[in-house]
């Protein structure tokens, strides 16, 4: 259109025709729409963070076990992991990690503490839980060997506490199947470190097929983990039980057993993962309100200064339309160069902290909350374009409307008074 | 007269609500305008110049009566279409605040073309051309803060009548201005006015004004007392 070259050429002009004004509206669509983007992807960082968190502990994404082991899990929920079984697990593309998980006493010669005992096989737990990862770091590799079956991994906090160290021995006691005592000593091979000092104070590690052995429990089981090869966005991983196709089959060779999903394994984190989703919303909201006053009551204030030039253009041929069309202009200028640096500022932020944000100075409550000691923020594009359009648009629609306010010429402002009206 | 007027009130009234009491801005005007016509519409303050003006210009409609534009009645357009009329065939003078302060006076001028749809190229070829004609080719580049009054007003003169519209309304253009000013003005309007037989109707308390007019219409309380054409 002819006439949109001398608007918009009108509109660039007006917007360093107050240059402080301009600064003023620019800055708090930057402050609000960067604080709203670093937020965000704060909130989605630390969700993530628990997620990994939380399907990296032993519950994984799913878990097979009988109805009543999360009451009590004890050597009473165990069940045979029969071949054709474990040919099913195999077949289905999924990590898998069979355990079997049991209250236990450690004895030292120092101290005697109850703990968890979680007989594992350390090749399976290598990408389902942490204790896998562990052991992958620390190349921990004969811990499946038959030749050396008395191992054991400690906590490093369980290790201070019994005030003993690796290559000492421990004394282990659980209940047998006979309903009594029974006893092994095993070699300690290793201590793990975890951000969660539950964990580091009160699980230990030995090897499934020995715990077998001892408790005279052959192919038997009273737990197994699996969960998806690939990483779990936050939505992926609020998939429940039902809709994933390759748990059928998986099912149906557990008829005894439940499978059960992380949501209702560890119902407090998919609570608080949910929750800082939802902060999101929240913080987009009262950012939002903040600015609206911020820049509506800047809107309306200049255009309260420049109603006699608005009058006179009008005066002179120009539609209320056409003024519209360059306060608008105006307005989406100052929405964009705000924009345009709040999203800058996000790259550079991202791209200063590769190493994430060290939160180590608050080690016991990231831990408390179920997060590791450090974030990482990233280009989270599609959170960023999405904040930035709801903000926007929000904001456009609403300075909309002082800026029609403004033009809306009764033929002239002298018709207020007039009788006919 | 032998041709038909281009604008033409009959009967016209505006009254304005003043609390509990009516003012009667404009009261039962007749009026006939020809082309080609300089009138000074003279009177005491709030004796209704301004609103006459605004009645004919379009920006405001009668309590009653009817303005005739060209035998059209305006009562028959739209707010839009009385703004197009504006656009295309009415160019005004303000006492102030004339020109747009981001664009230069060169840009000023043009801005009214380019809204009307002229591209860009003719809408300042066309400007340039009437910048000259009012002596300020030397000027034309300058912002409005960068010029004096008087060279406002000369650039609100050539912003009112590039488009050659048929009629150019002017409420006092030379309030602001010395005498030397507002003399130059003056004669700048004329001299349109017999060039390009453009019709000028300003409004005005300067004897100056009222001397140089070829007709003098007197208002009093909204009515017209005297007219120098009867
Ligand atoms: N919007 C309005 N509301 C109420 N009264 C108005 C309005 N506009 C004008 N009037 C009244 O109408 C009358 C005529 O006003 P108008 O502005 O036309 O006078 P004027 O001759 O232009 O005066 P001046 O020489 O001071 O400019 C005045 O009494 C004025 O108070
Ligand atoms: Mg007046």
């Amino acid at each position: 259109m002819q006439t949109s070259r001398p608007i918009l050429l009108f509109a660039w002009r007006n917007l360093w025709r107050y240059p402080k004004r301009s600064g003023i509206l620019i800055s708090v669509t930057f402050l609000g729409l960067a604080s709203i983007l670093f937020f965000n992807s704060l909130m989605l960082s630390w969700a993530n963070s628990m997620l990994d968190n939380t399907l990296n502990n032993l519950g994984a994404q799913w878990q097979i076990q009988t109805e009543q082991m999360q009451q009590n899990p004890d050597i009473e929920q165990r069940f045979l992991l029969s071949s054709e079984q474990q040919k099913t697990l195999q077949n289905s593309s999924l990590f898998w990690a069979p355990r079997l998980n049991l209250p236990a006493i450690a004895k030292s010669e120092y101290d005697t503490v109850g703990v968890n005992l979680l007989a594992v096989n350390l090749n399976r737990e290598n990408n389902v839980s942490f204790i896998g990862r562990f052991a992958e770091q620390e190349k921990i590799s004969g811990f499946n060997n038959p030749k050396h079956p008395y191992q054991l991994i400690v906590g490093k906090a369980l290790l201070d506490r019994l005030n003993t160290a690796v290559g000492r021995k421990l004394v282990l006691m659980t209940q047998g199947k006979d309903g009594k005592l029974a006893e092994i000593g095993l070699r300690i091979t290793a201590a793990f470190e975890h951000s969660d000092p539950n964990v580091e104070k009160t699980m230990l590690f030995m090897p499934l097929a020995t715990a077998q052995k001892w408790l005279l429990l052959e192919n038997q089981v009273n737990q197994i983990s699996l969960k998806n090869p690939q990483t779990l966005t936050l939505q992926e991983a609020k998939i429940t039980t039902d809709s994933v196709p390759q748990l059928e089959s998986i099912k149906q060779q557990f008829p005894q057993e439940s499978l059960l999903s992380w949501r209702d394994l560890q119902p407090y984190a998919f609570a608080s993962i949910s929750m800082m989703d939802s902060f999101n919303w929240v913080w987009l909201a009262m950012i939002g309100v903040l600015m609206l006053f911020a820049l509506l009551n800047t809107l309306y204030m200049s255009l309260y200064e420049r109603r006699t030039e608005l009058q006179r253009l009008f005066v002179l041929g120009l539609k209320p339309s056409h003024l519209r069309r360059l306060l608008l202009l105006e307005l989406l200028a100052i929405l964009s160069i705000g924009t345009a640096l709040s999203w800058a500022f996000m790259f550079a932020l991202v791209a200063s902290l590769p190493d994430g944000i060290d939160l180590s100075f608050l080690a016991e409550g990231t831990a408390w909350i179920g997060i590791s000691h450090q974030l990482f923020l990233g280009y989270d594009i599609e959170l960023w374009l999405s904040n930035t359009l709801q903000l926007i648009g929000a904001l456009l629609l609403l300075g909309a409307i002082p800026i029609w306010r403004a033009t809306r010429f009764k033929v002239l402002q002298q018709t207020r008074n007039s009788l006919e009206d | 007269m032998f041709h038909s007027p281009v604008i033409e009130c009959q009967g016209v009234c505006k009254a304005f609500a003043d609390g509990d009491s009516v003012i009667k801005a404009i009261d039962q005007v007749d009026l006939e305008v020809f082309g080609g016509d300089f009138i000074c519409l003279y009177g005491a303050s709030g004796s209704g110049k301004t609103t006459l003006l605004n009645l004919i210009g379009g920006l405001d409609r009668p309590s009653s009566g009817e303005v005739f534009l060209d035998k059209h009645p305006l009562s028959h357009y739209s707010d839009d279409e009385l703004t197009d009329l504006r656009l295309h065939k009415i160019g005004f003078i303000f006492q102030s605040y004339n020109l747009v302060p981001v664009f230069s006076a060169l840009e000023n001028v043009a801005f009214i073309l380019q809204m009307q749809g002229f591209s860009n190229r003719d809408a300042l070829a066309k400007s340039e051309y009437i910048l000259q004609q009012v002596g300020l080719s030397k000027l034309m580049h300058r912002h409005p803060a960068e010029l004096s009054g008087g060279q406002q007003q000369r650039v609100a003169i050539a912003r009112a009548i590039v488009a050659q519209p048929k009629i150019v309304l002017a409420d006092e253009p030379t309030a602001n201005l010395d005498s030397k000013n507002s003399e130059q003005l003056l004669q700048l309007m004329k001299q349109l006015n017999q060039e390009l037989g453009t019709t000028f109707i300003i409004s005005s308390h300067d004897p100056q004004v009222i001397q140089a007019a070829e007709r003098k219409i007197e208002l009093a309380d909204g009515k017209i007392i005297h007219d120098s054409l009867a």
